[in-house]
Order: structure tokens, then C-alpha cells, then sequence
């Protein structure tokens, strides 16, 4: 099963897809790290689950690369490309924060959720509230891929 | 049977009678608990007085009559209905709330009317003062306002009206007098607070968007109490009506109102009137309707005359004679005597300047007769302005935007006159983005007088009829009369539309466009209207009559590409004509999806542009790159400046509109396959501007100056990647030519003792060992001590290695120390903290409190909390800076040098390993030149210095990493235990934030940490090399307010070859300025930067102000500086830590850039500005 991450930040990387490698036998782990690498995956390969960062550059960093403009809710805008172009793969939202983006276009992770629900109700599963110091987000996670995979 | 009959007959009488003396009895009780509850303090009181305001008027009126008997009943009833200062504006209620609009509206009718003939009084006054006021003979206007304020007390339309006064006699400085002059009054009350909105709304120069602006901010600062909801609401409707939408709290507003004198009741009275009949409709017969008719036998007032005909009282209207003037002008007007009607206008406009309709009637005669004309105003007067602004508007001239804004201010301004709500009516229909009021019925129901156009706004077409034929009584010939009523008798008929009056041709056309578009009739419309704008030929007021009627008729008849494609070219043409339309409309045509126009239709993406430019849709960048994306894909395009080839299939103005707005950076990023990267997206951009270049010549200049910024940024962040790459850096070159004498007698010794045999380098005991040699068969070798040959070598190396690590001029720990330890690494590390607010900076020793995150979260926990995060972020601040200078003074830093053996650099080589260089040199290799001798061992040098990158590289991304990460997690952790549900705060998304970005840092840096493989880069601009430096600075302190003036730039080119030398230069100073600077007046850090290429010399100064505190000490250091002077010592400080790093410059002047004259100079001088001066001879570095 092919298992897109779009995710910035290395360590959430490495424990996202430590985790899932240990406990999906089958799993092929496509690792991203920006809004446009992660949507040229998600678009061309249809991943079966894509797991999802909010907010991340538009392009990988890299010492050539600053990264672009700045994404607060890259993973929404995703979801939006992913919905738009009839792709049925299924989406797990994980992220670090309870609110996202800034001034007039700040929500709060509720009013994210809820968003995505109505407005993704395909493709959408779930959001996994991850904290590096706890474990309780495996779970989380574990119970939103089972999920997913039951809708595949 | 009679007697029966006769015997029922009584019986039904008597009990009849009965019922009605019951109910008579009832009445008189009822009316007698309603004056007792008036009288009455309690609760069971307040209750029942709450349930009067529901009673019908007449028990209103009459338990009111009779509780005004005793004074606290007149009191109760009444209220403060006239007061004599400003300081007694503002009362308690003392009546309850009703709960229903109803109950308010029966409540308010029934108290203005006990003042009616002084409200009929004050409101002939009042119209005095207002065209008094408008036409600008203030003295005059001023005298009727004391006559108001002696007549009817003082009131909050009467301060209004002071304001403005004060505003337009006195300017500002008389707005403010007459303000303090109020506040003394008003101290502590809401008045208080309502005079400074007025004294704001009267002010000339201020913007209704600041006013409004201002007034959201002040609600904003209020707490959402639900106690004040109420008297908050009726501010707003008194203070910005133009923006209130609470229609279904206009109850409140009725209620609070009975704080305030009869005056201001009976104006927001009429207007809570008219706002309702705008929006209900037929609603408002039943909700009001009784209400309006009893007012308006009482009270003489044009306004209540229009309310009534809504209100379903169809009485005839008194006209009088500016209704005489009005309907003989629109006679003139219909029939198409437009020089007449100019004529009449001009001269009775200044008397009637309270009339809106005369400011339309002219405007549009004059832009119907096409030539100059005269304003009747005195220049300084308001009317002057209105006039010229309301024409600008019809004419859809250059001056329209800024016409409908000075009318928008009026609309605040004069708010509380008549005029003031034409104006705000008139302005809607002409400005972009739309109001829940429904500002056409709004704008007739404050007609001056009773005209013809009031019946398109009455609901039903026999109650429109009755308003006219009303009219045709009293003008039975009078041409527009006629006009309407037979455009709205067409509704019944069929066939052609007869309009039954003569009018010019143009006209006619529009009118029977419209009469038709009344019936459905959309295609014959379209004829219709087609027909006019062939023959009007895009003439005002015609485009806009056949603008809007074309676009609703499209809409109806389902012919979406036709109105797409009309809006978007008038839009491209003159958008002004568009603004009285509901574009959005086509979009919901377009997703009801019965006619749907194609995705790949270029006006799409231009459409959706133009509705978030005028703001009437929020379309976000996704939005409109969607748009953009299905109209490339249906034309098989994959990037817009693939447009190129197929120029032929598209409108020129539309594709330059959509190449110009759409397919900008930010819509275009969206786009996953289109671009790989930054610069992929920019070179598209370019390739745009370029290509509108060819296709929009006259806007040249404008696609010029972006391709030329956006080739900055480019050539600004390779500069920066070059230094970014060149960090590790040995000039190898330099040592090679500055090795002296002595030591090539070395290495030629080296030589020849190699091709002596072994025994005859001896010059000792044999001894034997066993080296392993990596990668290599074991080998029998001399040891070092008795081979003199191998001892000749030992020092060949040395001397070179010394001069790799250490040399001032050319080695790696003088670059390591400019281009990474200088500065930057800890710059960049902590600016990302610094960022998140999580680190304070030390002064005097201590690390200064925290006090964004005391204030954005831990206040909210008290003092105790706030002390020990405090106090856990201070320890956080210390551990990440001990972290950053051990990196610094202990891992980036030479093994063995300064004692320290942390130093990652380590050039440490035992002597099996010397050795084994000797024998791969000599024996293996058998090298015999000094060139070659010394190219191997640089070469080892190299390898060596490779070895160590990598476990640099490795302990950046690894070590420093989870140092870092775990000072975050620890910090995170401490303050969490504080209270737990600190986890659920901004603080928190600071920390994760922090982490992530530390993280992306970390990788970044450690790509610095490999060996600079000189490419070449262009000439370049000394602009570019000062840009680059200070886009390095601003990386490094993103927290302040930084600002570069570039005071004079000549324009210089330097060699390629200089550019890492000039950025570090650059950094230097322009990091010093950062570090060390003082701020200017606007709260800046400014530096500014002059270049000047003048008689050989390239002089580079940059200045800043210098923080008084740090004068002293940066005279002392100067003074140092001033001796050293550059010399061979100052060489010595070059790889000393820490300080201003100026010394630095000397070598890179001397060394880097080989000058041989040259001065670097640094002054403090009396206005304490700093500058630093470095001037060198421009040949071989300049191209």
C-alpha cells in the first residue's frame, strides 16, 4: 500500500514514518517535504493514504531552494487539489498546532476540522493531534489509518 | 310566538349590553392599572409598563394622558424630551423594554406626537439650516442653529451640527475647540463618547473608511457584554449607519433612544422607519402602516408623506412649491429640453441644494447635452463639491473613484440631513460591493418631494398607479408622469411598448427596454437595448443604462458567454460603468449550471480576478489559480507564456489582462507540475513581462521594472548561494606564493634525500616498524627520528599546514572566522528563537524579562506563573546562547588551537601517518619537483579538510540538533508542569514551530561545512553584492525593524572573482550596524549606504546612529582601531572572536582583495551618526 507523508519537520518525519513502517507490513513510504513535492505525488501516484502536515513551505528547502512563499495551510490547499482533480486517495491530516495562519486568517483547529469535514467528506478521514512527547498520537493515527483503510 | 321573539330579541339586547359594559368596565380598568404601573416603581410595574408599549396606540395614548397628571407620570411618559445643555443629553430610561419591534415602534409614535407641533416647527428649521449649510453661508446657518438650540434645547443633532460648523468656519482647530468644549459637558458619559464620533465624522480630511475604521476599533475595545448590546446598537445606527446591517435589532435602537431629547428620537424615529420599509416591503403595511398615518396627521414632514404611501396610506401628497419646481424640471427633462433644464437647475439649485434630485437632473442634462458646464456654487461651500462629484460619477470619468469616496464621506458627514441620505443611496448604486439595505427604496423614501420615480420603489403595481395618478391630478400634463405611469401600465399590455410621450429617440429606446425587461420579455429587450448602443455609442449616461440592462437580460434568457463577455470588456474599458451591477450573479448562473458557459473561456480567470480586485467576492489566489488552471488545461496550454503561440485566438485586452493580473507569482505557485522551483516560477514571470512587452507597449516601463526586480532577487539569492558555498575557503594560492626562500631549500632537500638510499638518510640507530597504511599492504618503513629525509618533510608539511590553518592573510581559520563564526552561524541559529520570542537578549548580565509571552499568555495565570516561566525562559535564553558559543569556540574551531580539543577541525597526523605521506610521495608517486611536492600535500591537506567536514556536517545535523531540540522539549516540558493546559496555547505552537524551523535551519547550515569549489560568477553590480549582505543581515535579526537606504548608489560592475569578498565586507559593517545601532525617529534601525566610483577610487561609506549610551565605549574602540591602522599587528586580531570583527575588513581589503592602497576608516561624529569609510583603488576589481 502506497503511503504518501508531506511533512517539514524532520523528527515528526522520522517517529510519522517510523511508526507507520513498523505496523503496516506493506507499506511503501513516499517521504515529502513541501506543498508542491507532496501534491506532485499525491496527483500522479494516487497514494491510497496520504498523510499531511498543515503548514510547510511551497517548495523543499534545499541550499538553492529558500522554499518559496511561506504555506499556512498547505495541506488544506492539498486536500482542495486532490478533491478538484477526482483523486480518491484518503487523507489524514497531522499537525502540531491548534491554530493556523495569521491575522484575519487565523482558525482554530476545531474550525479546521470541521472544514474539512464538510468540505472534504471523500477524501478527508481525520485529524491526529501529534505531540512529540506523548504516545497517545500513535494511536490517534493507528485508529485514522484503520479508518482509512476500511474506506479504500 | 311574538312575546317569544320579542322576549329573545331583549335578552340578546341586554346581554349585548352587558358585554359592553363589561368591556367598557374592563377598558377603564385596564387603563387604570397601566396609569397606576406608570406611576409605579416595582416590578409588577416595570411589567406592566413593558406590556403597555404592546397595547394599540389609542390605550397608549390614553393611560399615558392619563399618568402625565402627576409629574413623575409626565416624566416617565416623556422622558427628558428637552433639555438646555449638553451635559443632561444623556438619561436613564425609564421605561422597560417592550421585546418587540412593534411594541417600541407604538411606544415612540405615541411620544413624538405628544410633541408633534414642535417636531412640524423644528423640522422647517432644520431644512433652513441645512441648505443654509450646503450652499455655505455658515454665518447664516449658525444663526439658525442657536435659533433651533434656544427653541428646542440642545441635542445630539444640534452638536452635529455644531461640529461641523466648528469643522467648515474653523477648521480643525475649531472642530477641537468645540469638542473640548463639549467633553467639559459631557465628562464621563455617553455623550462623551458619542461627541468625539462626531467631531471625527464632521472632520474634512478624514477618510469615511478611517472614520469607519476608528469606530470598529472603539466596538472592538469594548467587552461583548450583553448588557451593553443594546446601547451599543443604537450607536452604531446613530454613528455608522452607512455600515449597520442589525436590522433585526432595530428594536433596540428605538428603545435606547428614549435616553435622548425628542429631537434626536423623532430622526432616528423616521429613519428606523425608512430602514424597515426599505427591506419589508409589504410588511412594513402591517408592521407600521398604522403608526406612519398617525404621525403623519400630526406632524408636516415630506418624509412621513413617502413612508405613508408604503405604509398603505394613499392620501395625497402636498407638493408646495419645490415640488412645482422639481416636476416642471423633469417635464423639461423627458421630453429631451435638457438646455432647459440646465437653465431651471441652475438657477434654483442653490436654493434647493437640500434637494438631491437637482444635483441628478443636472448632471445628467449636462452630460446629455455633451458640453461645459458651470457650477452654481460658491467654490467653498459643500454643495460646490456634491455637484461636481455627483457628475463625475455619471460621467464614469478618470475622477470617479475618487468622487464616489468624497461621496461616501458625505454620507457620514451629513448623516443625519436628508441630503446626507440621498448621497448614501445614490452612492451604493454607484459604488462596487453590495449593503443588505436595499439602498434604492432607501434613496426614495428621502425624495425632497413626492416625484414620479417614487412609484418604481412602491410593492404592487395598483398601489404604484394610485401614487401617480395621484400626481397626474395635480400636473395633469406633466411628461414624466405620464412616462411612468405608462411604463408601469405596460406590465398588463403586450406587443409594442407604447411609452405614450414624446422623448428623444435614445431615451425611448431605454425605456421600452426597461418597460419590456418589466414584463420578462428578455430577447425583445436585448433588441432593444442593442439598438441603443449602437446609436449611443458609448456615451454617458447611455453605457450604463445598456450595461445594466444587458446584463440582466443575458442573465434571464440563460446567455452566460454573452454576459461574461460583456462584463469583462466593459470592465476593461471603463469598470466604473459596472458598479451599480451584482456581477457575482453570473457566477451563481453559471453553478445552477442550465446554460453554463466553458471552463476554457479566458474571461473566467479575468472575471474572478476582477471580482477580488473590487472586492465584491472573496476569491483567494487557490480560487483564482483554479480558474486559471481549467482554462489553460481546456486550451491544452501548460504554462501561460505558452500563450505565445496561439496569440491569434484571443482578445489582446483580455489576454493582457490575464497574463498582467492572473498569472502572478502568487496564484501560479499553486501549480504542481507547472515549475519545480522558485526560480522556475520567476523565470516564468519574466517570460510573461516579456511577452507583455510586445503585446501592451504602453505600459512598457511597468513590465520593465518587475522583470528588473525579480532579476534582482534572483541574482541577489545567487549571490548569496555562492557565499553560502564559498564559506570554506583556503587561498591556497596565497600560501603557494607566500612560502619563502628557506622553505623551498626544504623541499628540494626533501628531494634529494629520497633518492638517497635508506641507509644513507640514517643518522642514527636502525629501527624497524610495522605501519598499517589504510588501504595499503603493510610497509617496512624508517622511523622518523633517525631518517633525515622523513625529518625534512615533517617540517615541508608543517610549514604548510600552519599556513593552511592558521594563516591570517589565507588560511582556513581566518575564513572560518569572517564567513561563519562572524555573526552568521549564531545569527541564524538564534534568530529562529528570537522569532518565536522565546529568547530574550542579556543586558547587563541578566537576560531581559519576557515580556511578549508574560503578556500573550502567562499573564492569564497570574503573577506566580508569570515569575517562574520567566524565569524558565531566561535559563532557556542562557542555555540556547552557551549552546551557540560552544558550536562556535569549541566545535567550529581548529583541534589544538586555543587548547581547545573539541575543535572538529583536526589536522593532528602521528607520524606512521607522516610517514606514510613520505612514501607515497617520494616512493610511490616519486614525485621530484617543488610544484609537485607542494601540490601533494595541499592535496592531503584537502583530504583531510574533506574528513573533517563531513563529521562537522554530522555534528550540526545530529548533535546540535538534539542539544537544541531537547533544550525546546525541556523548556516546553517545565512550563507545562506549570499548568498543564499551557500545552493548549500560542505558547505552545511557538515551540513546535520553533522546532521545526530550527531543524530546517540546522540542514541548511550544515551544507555551509563543504569545500568552496570556485566557480566562476558574473560581473556583478555592487548593488547586488550590498543586497545580498544585508538579506544575510535581515536572516540573522528577523525580529527587528531594519531598514537599508541606498543614498546614493552609482552604478559600479565588479569581477565575479570579488563577490564573496564584497558580500563579507558588506556583512561586516551592515551586521555591526544591526548589532550595535541606535534607532532613529520612526522607531527604525536604519542604515544608510553610499557608493561612489570617483578618479580611480571606489569609496563605500555607510553610516548610522549610534545609541548614546554606547558613544564612550565606541570612541574607545575606534581610538584602538585608529592605531592599529591595519598594520601586520591588526593581522593578529583577524581570528580573534567576538567584537566588531572590523579588523576583519583590513584583511579582506588587503588580502582578499589584494589592495595595496586603501583606507577603512571608522568616525563618530557630533550628530552621533557612525559612519565607516572604506575607499580602495577600483583597477582589477572593477569591470
Amino acid at each position: 500500500m502506497k503511503i504518501l507523508i508531506v511533512e517539514d519537520d524532520l523528527n515528526k518525519m522520522k517517529q510519522l514514518s517510523e511508526y507507520i513502517g513498523a505496523t503496516i507490513d506493506d507499506a511503501e513510504l513516499v517521504l515529502k517535504k513541501s506543498y508542491q513535492a507532496g501534491l506532485k505525488v499525491a496527483l500522479r501516484e494516487r497514494p491510497e493514504i496520504v498523510i499531511l502536515d498543515m503548514s510547510m513551505p511551497n517548495y523543499e528547502l534545499s541550499p538553492s531552494e529558500p522554499g518559496g512563499r511561506f504555506r499556512y495551510f498547505a495541506g488544506r490547499d492539498i486536500l482542495k487539489e486532490i478533491k478538484r482533480k477526482g483523486v480518491d486517495s484518503k487523507v489524514i491530516v497531522v499537525t502540531m498546532y491548534e491554530s493556523f495562519g495569521e491575522g484575519e486568517e487565523t482558525l482554530k483547529l476545531d474550525e479546521l476540522k470541521k472544514e474539512m469535514e464538510d468540505e472534504f467528506s471523500v477524501n478527508y478521514v481525520g485529524t491526529v493531534f501529534y505531540e512529540p512527547a506523548a504516545s497517545g498520537w500513535r494511536d490517534e493515527l493507528g485508529r485514522a489509518i484503520a479508518r482509512a483503510c476500511e474506506a479504500i | 310566538m311574538r312575546k317569544a321573539e320579542k322576549m329573545s330579541k331583549r335578552r340578546r339586547k341586554t346581554r349585548k349590553e352587558k358585554r359592553s359594559n363589561q368591556r367598557r368596565k374592563d377598558y377603564g380598568r385596564k387603563l387604570q392599572r397601566y396609569e397606576k404601573a406608570l406611576l409605579g416603581r416595582g416590578r409588577k410595574a416595570k411589567q406592566l409598563q413593558g406590556r403597555l408599549k404592546n397595547e394599540p396606540l389609542n390605550v397608549i395614548s390614553r393611560a399615558c394622558r392619563m399618568a402625565e397628571g402627576i409629574r413623575e407620570g409626565k416624566r416617565r411618559v416623556d422622558g427628558e424630551a428637552f433639555v438646555g445643555s449638553f451635559r443632561e443629553l444623556s438619561h436613564i430610561n425609564r421605561m422597560p423594554y417592550s421585546g418587540t419591534m412593534k411594541g417600541e415602534l407604538n411606544w415612540a409614535t405615541e411620544i413624538i406626537l405628544r410633541h408633534a407641533d414642535r417636531i412640524s416647527r423644528f423640522i422647517e428649521m432644520k431644512r433652513k439650516f441645512e441648505t443654509r449649510f450646503i450652499s455655505g453661508r455658515y454665518e447664516k446657518a449658525e444663526e439658525t442653529l442657536r435659533m433651533v438650540e434656544a427653541k428646542f434645547g440642545v441635542s445630539f443633532w444640534s452638536m452635529e451640527k455644531g461640529f461641523l460648523l466648528s469643522e467648515y468656519r474653523g477648521g480643525l482647530k475649531g472642530n477641537r475647540k468645540f469638542l473640548q468644549a463639549v467633553s467639559e459637558e459631557t465628562k464621563g458619559s455617553n455623550s462623551e463618547i458619542i461627541a468625539e464620533f462626531l467631531s471625527r465624522r464632521a472632520e474634512r480630511d478624514m477618510s469615511y473608511s478611517n472614520y469607519a475604521s476608528q469606530f470598529a476599533t472603539f466596538l472592538e475595545m469594548h467587552p461583548k457584554e450583553k448588557r451593553l448590546y443594546g446601547i451599543l446598537t443604537n450607536v452604531r445606527f446613530k454613528l455608522d449607519f452607512p455600515k449597520f446591517d442589525r436590522y433585526a435589532d432595530l428594536a433596540y435602537v428605538l428603545y435606547y433612544e428614549n435616553l435622548f431629547p425628542i429631537i434626536d428620537r423623532y430622526e432616528t424615529y423616521i429613519r428606523v422607519m425608512q430602514t424597515l420599509a426599505s427591506n419589508m416591503k409589504g410588511d412594513f403595511r402591517s408592521l407600521a402602516g398604522t403608526c406612519v398615518e398617525r404621525m403623519r396627521e400630526k406632524v408636516r414632514d415630506v418624509r412621513l408623506d413617502i413612508l405613508a404611501f408604503f405604509g398603505g396610506d394613499d392620501r395625497k401628497i402636498e407638493g408646495g412649491e419645490a415640488q412645482d419646481e422639481l416636476l416642471g424640471i423633469i417635464d423639461m427633462y423627458t421630453k429631451g429640453d435638457y438646455a432647459g433644464a440646465v437653465e431651471k437647475v441652475r438657477d434654483g439649485i442653490v436654493e434647493k441644494c437640500d434637494c438631491f434630485e437637482f444635483y441628478e437632473l443636472y448632471g445628467k442634462s449636462v452630460l446629455h447635452l455633451q458640453q461645459e458646464w458651470e457650477n452654481p456654487f460658491s467654490e467653498e461651500s459643500i454643495g460646490f463639491r456634491v455637484l461636481e462629484s455627483v457628475f463625475n460619477v455619471l460621467e464614469k470619468n478618470e475622477k470617479t473613484r475618487e468622487s464616489v469616496e468624497f461621496l461616501a464621506k458625505m454620507s457620514y458627514s451629513l448623516g443625519s440631513m436628508r441630503i446626507g441620505n440621498q448621497i448614501l443611496a445614490f452612492n451604493r448604486e454607484n459604488r462596487f460591493g453590495k449593503h443588505a439595505l436595499n439602498h434604492r427604496t432607501f434613496g426614495v423614501l428621502n425624495s425632497s418631494v413626492g416625484t414620479p420615480r417614487v412609484a418604481l420603489a412602491i410593492d404592487g403595481i395598483q398601489e404604484a398607479l394610485k401614487y401617480l395618478k395621484q400626481l397626474e391630478q395635480k400636473y395633469p400634463d406633466n411628461s414624466g408622469v405620464q412616462l411612468f405611469m405608462n411604463i408601469i401600465e405596460q406590465d398588463k399590455c403586450e406587443g409594442e411598448i407604447e411609452l405614450g410621450v414624446e422623448i428623444p429617440e435614445k431615451r425611448r429606446l431605454k425605456y421600452q427596454a426597461r418597460a419590456l425587461m418589466r414584463r420578462g420579455e428578455w430577447k425583445s429587450s436585448i433588441e432593444k437595448l442593442e439598438s441603443l448602443r449602437k446609436i449611443a455609442d458609448g456615451s454617458s449616461p447611455f453605457q450604463e443604462d445598456v450595461v445594466t440592462g444587458l446584463f440582466k437580460c443575458y442573465l434571464k434568457a440563460g446567455l452566460l458567454k454573452e454576459c461574461l463577455h460583456l462584463i469583462v470588456d466593459i470592465y476593461l474599458d471603463n469598470k466604473n460603468v459596472l458598479a451599480s451591477l451584482d456581477i457575482v450573479e453570473i457566477l451563481k448562473a453559471q453553478e445552477e449550471g442550465e446554460n453554463v458557459c466553458e471552463q476554457d473561456d479566458i474571461c473566467w480567470p479575468v472575471l474572478h480576478k476582477m471580482l477580488q480586485e473590487e472586492k465584491m467576492l472573496e476569491t483567494s489566489n487557490w480560487g483564482l489559480y483554479t480558474k486559471c488552471d481549467d482554462f489553460l488545461e481546456g486550451r491544452e496550454i501548460g504554462k501561460p507564456s505558452d500563450i505565445e503561440k496561439i496569440l491569434d485566438k484571443f482578445d489582446i485586452r483580455r489576454l493582457v489582462y490575464f497574463l498582467r493580473y492572473v498569472c502572478v507569482p502568487e496564484v501560479m505557485d499553486f501549480s504542481p507540475f507547472a515549475f519545480e522551483n522558485s526560480e522556475d516560477l520567476e523565470n516564468e514571470r519574466i517570460r510573461i513581462c516579456q511577452l507583455l512587452l510586445k503585446l501592451d507597449k504602453a505600459s512598457g516601463d511597468h513590465y520593465l521594472e518587475e522583470i528588473r526586480e525579480l532579476t534582482r532577487i534572483q541574482m541577489t539569492r545567487k549571490a548569496i548561494q555562492h557565499v553560502e558555498k564559498s564559506r570554506i575557503h583556503i587561498d591556497t594560492g596565497g600560501i603557494t606564493r607566500s612560502l619563502d626562500r628557506l622553505f623551498y631549500e626544504r623541499v628540494n632537500r626533501c628531494i634529494e634525500y629520497a633518492h638517497l638510499d635508506g641507509d644513507l638518510r640514517l643518522s642514527a640507530r636502525w629501527s624497524l616498524i610495522r605501519l598499517e597504511v589504510e588501504n595499503k599492504k603493510p610497509l617496512l618503513v624508517l622511523d622518523i627520528g633517525n631518517d633525515e629525509g622523513v625529518k625534512e618533510f615533517v617540517s615541508v608539511f608543517n610549514e604548510v599546514k600552519n599556513r593552511f590553518i592558521s594563516s591570517n592573510e589565507y588560511g582556513l581559520d581566518s575564513y572560518l572566522n569572517v564567513r561563519i563564526r562572524h555573526g552568521t552561524l549564531s545569527g541564524q541559529i538564534r534568530s529562529h528563537f528570537e522569532n518565536e520570542q522565546l529568547i530574550t537578549q542579556k543586558k547587563e548580565g541578566r537576560y531581559a524579562r519576557n515580556e511578549h509571552w508574560i503578556n500573550v499568555t502567562f499573564s492569564g495565570y497570574g503573577p506566580d506563573v508569570c515569575e517562574k516561566a520567566d524565569e524558565l525562559l531566561g535559563d532557556f535564553s542562557k542555555k540556547i546562547d552557551d549552546v551557540i558559543e560552544r558550536v562556535k569556540d569549541k566545535y567550529i574551531q581548529i583541534k589544538g588551537i586555543g587548547d581547545d580539543e573539541k575543535g572538529l577541525f583536526d589536522y593532528d597526523y602521528s607520524d606512521a601517518q607522516i610517514v606514510g605521506l613520505w612514501m607515497d610521495i617520494f616512493e610511490e608517486k616519486g614525485v621530484d619537483l617543488y610544484d609537485g611536492i607542494v601540490e601533494e600535500v595541499l592535496k592531503e591537506l584537502w583530504y583531510r579538510t574533506e574528513v573533517n567536514l563531513e563529521k562537522v556536517r554530522e555534528y550540526i545535523k545530529e548533535r546540535l540538533r538534539d542539544e537544541l531540540t531537547e533544550a525546546i522539549d525541556e523548556l516546553a516540558e517545565n512550563i507545562y508542569k506549570l499548568k498543564s493546559d499551557l500545552k493548549h496555547s500560542q505558547f505552545s505552537a511557538a515551540i513546535a514551530r520553533c522546532k521545526t524551523n530550527i531543524q530546517n535551519e540546522l540542514e541548511q547550515i550544515a551544507e555551509w561545512f563543504r569545500i568552496a569549489h570556485k566557480s566562476a560568477f558574473d560581473d556583478f553590480s555592487i548593488q547586488q553584492a550590498i543586497d545580498a549582505a544585508w538579506e544575510m543581515v535581515l536572516k540573522c535579526y528577523q525580529q527587528r525593524k531594519l531598514t537599508l537606504e541606498l543614498q546614493k548608489c552609482e552604478e559600479v560592475t565588479c569581477r565575479g572573482g570579488t563577490l564573496e569578498s564584497f558580500i563579507d565586507m558588506m556583512f561586516i559593517v551592515l551586521e555591526n550596524v544591526a548589532r550595535h545601532g541606535g534607532l532613529c525617529e520612526s522607531g527604525e534601525l536604519k542604515a544608510a549606504v553610499s557608493v561612489e566610483l570617483a578618479q580611480g577610487k571606489l569609496n563605500i561609506v555607510v553610516s548610522n546612529r549610534v545609541r548614546p549610551e554606547d558613544l564612550t565605549r565606541i570612541g574607545q574602540h575606534l581610538e584602538k582601531l585608529e592605531k592599529l591602522g591595519g598594520d601586520s599587528t591588526s593581522m593578529k586580531f583577524i581570528r580573534r572572536e567576538g567584537g566588531s570583527g572590523y579588523h576583519k575588513l583590513y584583511k579582506i581589503v588587503k588580502h582578499d582583495l589584494k589592495r595595496n592602497e586603501y583606507v577603512v576608516k571608522f568616525a563618530v561624529g557630533s550628530d552621533e551618526m557612525f559612519n565607516a569609510r572604506i575607499e580602495m583603488e577600483a583597477e582589477g576589481i572593477t569591470a
